[in-house]
């Protein structure tokens, strides 16, 4: 098991429930400890992030460290998402790493991810294991246990 | 008093057509000085093909037999460019009522010309790509529907064979890849009846009180599930597809009752007014309403504002109602209250 500095929480932001569920089974298999969050809908992820809503005084939980978005979401989507995001109290954004996640063939997508300073990366679903654990490297700092 | 006409080339002719008057506009259109002109034959205008079908002598019999004489199309300037005529010429009489030669009267129609063609090439383009999408539309889902019909087949058969060795794992997998079978199956044929709507159909006269009624028939459950109050009269008889017209209606009221606010008595009103060219159309709702920047959004296919565990659906509903007022030359639009309602106008062309 690895362990990053400052990776507590994956965001999993999706509102189809089995893509959610294959995303878990990804990330656990990746062997990194971790916690995943299970967010179906960008309203609720937001609230997540700044603990408001249904997070309210809940400064408990984990703290995102990576957050999965995916574009194509009911009301709300990934790039209102990310407008929302914007707006943000530094606080509440420090150390999150958006990664933008879609079954969409547009590359006009692609490319306006590339775009947007707060979208880390852009990639297609399904999320691999590879995929994660290279995110995770790159962005955060291992923390090396002493051999016992 | 020739010299001021604008626009008009006036040209007189002789008893053979050659011409022996020539006014400043037809030397603009048609490029010759009047000492250039005067004494040639009108056919100097025509191309080789027009000469060969002799159709300069034509317009000169016709003139002579009937007094006038119309034409257009292309004719030729000096130096050989070409330019859309408009031409008339008319007989001139002696007091014998003998005819003693032609008045012409040629326009420049060219831009004119030009703007119609660039119309009309555009309008047949635009023709031929919503075939193009439409056989796309109807082709592509088609050819989506078997590979899913497979997948759900064999899931069908690892449930009855294979029972009792699933685990709850198992099981719930199943479940997932069901139920997106199904949610795909929905979406293709969503994209399917979209293509389809109001194709090979004739318009009669709808009478949309009828068509309520009935409605309120089909609709009954759910109807008497929301406890919903649906509230019109007198509304019109109106010239349209009628199944697709149904599809409108049915929509609409079908999601003013699930849209519904908890708790909230539904209170459906839907109004007509009419004038000359339209009748405007009101479905009003005292349901959850619509964020105002999703007004436009919630007519685009598959787009939906809520997510399936809070309300079903696959995003269909208004993209179709989108298309059949459409079909009807008219449009349709939201205005919406967050929890207080919505009014969905549309307009159908009388």
């Amino acid at each position: 098991m690895k362990k990053y500095k400052d990776l507590d929480c994956v965001l999993l932001v999706d509102d189809d429930i089995s893509t959610n569920f294959i995303h878990r089974r990804i990330v656990e298999n990746a062997k990194i400890d971790v916690n995943v969050k299970e967010i179906t809908s960008a309203k609720e992820a937001l609230d997540y992030l700044t603990y408001s809503g249904k997070y309210e005084g809940q400064e408990d939980v984990p703290k995102a460290g990576i957050v999965f978005l995916d574009i194509n979401m009911p009301g709300m989507n990934g790039w209102d998402f990310i407008a929302e995001y914007k707006k943000l109290d530094e606080k509440h954004k420090a150390r999150i790493v958006v990664v933008m996640l879609t079954t969409s063939l547009n590359p006009d997508d692609e490319q306006h991810a590339a775009m947007v300073e707060e979208i880390a990366t852009y990639l297609h679903k399904p999320l691999r294991i590879e995929a994660f654990a290279e995110i995770a490297s790159k962005y955060f700092e291992e923390i090396k246990e002493e051999e016992s | 008093m020739l010299e001021v006409i604008d626009d008009y080339a006036i040209l007189f002719l002789d008893r053979h057509g050659n011409i022996e008057n020539w006014n400043k506009e037809a030397e603009k259109i048609k490029g010759y000085t009047a000492e250039e002109i005067i004494g040639h034959n009108i056919s100097v205008f025509y191309n080789e093909e027009s000469k060969r079908n002799r159709l300069p002598e034509l317009l000169i019999e016709e003139a002579r037999l009937k007094g006038r004489a119309q034409h257009e199309g292309w004719r030729i300037r000096k130096g050989g460019e070409l330019f859309w005529g408009f031409i008339t010429i008319s007989a001139i009489y002696d007091d014998n009522h003998q005819v003693v030669g032609f008045s012409k009267f040629v326009r420049d129609l060219t831009a004119k010309r030009q703007l119609e063609k660039t119309t009309e090439e555009y309008a047949r383009e635009l023709e031929i790509k919503n075939k193009e999408l439409e056989q796309f539309v109807y082709i592509a889902s088609h050819d989506l529907q078997e590979p899913l019909l497979t997948v759900k087949n064999f899931v069908e058969l690892f449930k009855d064979e294979y029972q009792e060795v699933f685990d709850d794992n198992a099981r719930l997998y199943l479940q997932f890849i069901d139920r997106s079978t199904e949610r795909m199956r929905n979406l293709i044929k969503g994209l399917l009846d979209y293509a389809r709507l109001g194709g090979h159909q004739a318009k009669t006269l709808v009478d949309c009180n009828q068509l309520m009624e009935s409605l309120e028939n089909d609709l009954f459950g759910s109807i008497n599930a929301a406890g919903a109050e649906i509230h019109y009269k007198d509304l019109p008889i109106v010239y349209g597809f009628e199944t697709a017209l149904r599809q409108l209606f049915q929509n609409l009221l079908s999601n003013s009752l699930k849209f519904k606010r908890p708790g909230v008595t539904p209170q459906i009103y839907i109004s007509v007014v009419g004038n000359d060219n339209f009748w405007h159309f009101e479905f009003k709702d005292n349901g959850i309403g619509i964020e105002e920047r999703y007004k436009e959004k919630v007519f685009v296919m598959f787009q939906r504002l809520h997510s399936a565990t809070d309300y079903e659906g696959y995003g269909i509903g208004l993209s179709h109602c989108k298309k059949i007022v459409e079909l009807h030359g008219g449009v349709i639009s939201v205005e919406s209250v967050l929890n207080e309602g919505s009014t969905f106008s549309f307009t159908l062309r009388v």
